[in-house]
């Protein structure tokens, strides 16, 4: 019965994991669509601006005003269709705690709520005025909707640095378990050789979770305007980037402990 | 008997001909000339002497055509074998020292089950590690207007 039900579950996650992994692609999908139609409206908004400008008649500010709607809303479409994605990216994630998730999650659906409310109230406008005065009130909580985006991306990207470590926290007792069987058959300074190497993997182990832990409260300090979170987002990246940099040196000694035991001498 | 000087230049006889000089003696009108010459051929000597003359002159030349045609003959029949083209080597920088490689004896652990099951994750894992990007482009949030500057 257990035989079975393990085997339910792994077939379940087998159709489960491509299931997910489409469902992020099609949401990834509809965000470049989004984008490039919100390009597209850009260029018409530029055109019908010009003309206004030039001619000043009311049919060229009507037009106007219908591009500048349709931009606006179009925005809002393209930014809901990256938060979304965003999210399908947390829900894949194998590597963040089920708490720091959810606080990514409220984040982002408190973005996506805040963009509903926007284009709800494009929908009222019915002068170039009121479009300028909806538009102001996005771009005053833009700052506040790039913290969280930002923030969100270094979750993710930290999730997955975690999701590799923990292979490596199951590697790291099988090979200690592999020397403690074997060990009497090597020389003593062999055994020291497996000695100093699994030590040096421990500190590693230890700098890496050092690292993420930084990373994780740098990301919560993401925020000011829009030159603060550029700044602050660059040197996480960077700190991502230190913290793979020791992922990949815990690999190359595991890789030198596995060369030391393959051969007797 | 007329005499003449064999040395002296075309002689102007009397009667206004050239006469060449001859090598002693001219033979005058009497007849008296009891050596004859070598381009006087005698009637009894005719047809053989041609014909001998003739084939000293062609044995020469079959002496020649034969042995042209040996030479082609062994030219064709025997080929010398083709000389093998040098081949090039590229001349090496620095010198390479061959280490002949240490004999490590493998240890009883390398075939044990527990062993190979470690080898395969770790290569799979530096693999991964290796593609992680930290600046995902997928992730990148898309580049908006902001202020947006509206007619």
């Amino acid at each position: 019965m257990k035989r079975f039900v393990i085997a339910a579950i792994v077939i379940l996650g087998f159709w489960f994991v491509p299931n997910a992994c489409a469902t992020s692609q099609q949401v990834h999908q509809d965000y470049l669509y989004q984008s490039d139609r919100y390009r597209q409206a850009m260029t018409e908004l530029e055109t019908a601006k010009a003309e206004y400008e030039q001619y000043k008649s009311l049919s060229s500010q009507t037009a106007a005003l219908a591009k500048t709607i349709t931009l606006l809303t179009q925005r809002n479409r393209m930014l809901r269709a990256y938060l979304l994605f965003l999210n399908e990216k947390l829900n894949e994630n194998t590597g963040l705690a089920s708490h720091d998730k959810q606080s990514y999650q409220a984040l982002l659906q408190n973005e996506i709520g805040f963009l509903e409310k926007n284009t709800a109230s494009i929908t009222a406008v019915g002068s170039l005025e009121e479009a300028k005065d909806v538009s102001r009130k996005f771009e005053s909580h833009y700052d506040m909707f790039s913290a969280s985006v930002r923030q969100t991306i270094v979750g993710i990207s930290l999730g997955r640095l975690n999701a590799l470590a923990r292979r490596y926290d199951e590697l790291t007792p099988a090979m200690q378990d592999l020397i403690a069987t074997y060990r009497d058959q090597y020389s003593p300074e062999k055994q020291a050789t497996f000695d100093r190497w699994m030590i040096a993997i421990t500190n590693k182990r230890g700098l890496f979770q050092q690292k993420a832990g930084e990373i994780a409260q740098n990301a919560t300090e993401i925020s000011g305007d829009r030159y603060d979170i550029d700044r602050t987002f660059s040197q996480i990246l960077k700190s991502l980037g230190d913290a793979r940099q020791f992922l990949t040196e815990e690999t190359s000694y595991l890789r030198e402990l596995i060369g030391a035991l393959r051969y007797q001498d | 008997m007329n005499l003449t000087n064999p040395k002296a230049p075309n002689h102007i006889s009397s009667e206004g001909s050239t006469e060449e000089p001859s090598t002693v003696f001219n033979q005058t009108d009497t007849g008296n000339s009891s050596i004859p010459t070598s381009d006087t051929a005698s009637p009894s000597n005719g047809p053989p002497l041609k014909l001998f003359s003739f084939r000293r002159q062609l044995i020469p030349f079959v002496f020649i055509l034969l042995g042209i045609a040996a030479l082609f003959i062994a030219r064709t029949v025997v080929r010398s074998p083709a000389p093998t083209p040098a081949t090039r080597t590229t001349p090496s920088i620095a010198p390479t020292i061959s280490i002949p490689a240490p004999n490590k004896n493998l240890s009883p652990v390398a075939t044990q089950s527990a062993f190979i099951a470690i080898e395969e994750p770790i290569a799979s894992l530096s693999a991964e590690i290796d593609l992680f990007n930290p600046n995902d482009p997928s992730l990148t949030p898309p580049n908006i207007t902001v202020p947006l500057e509206l007619p």
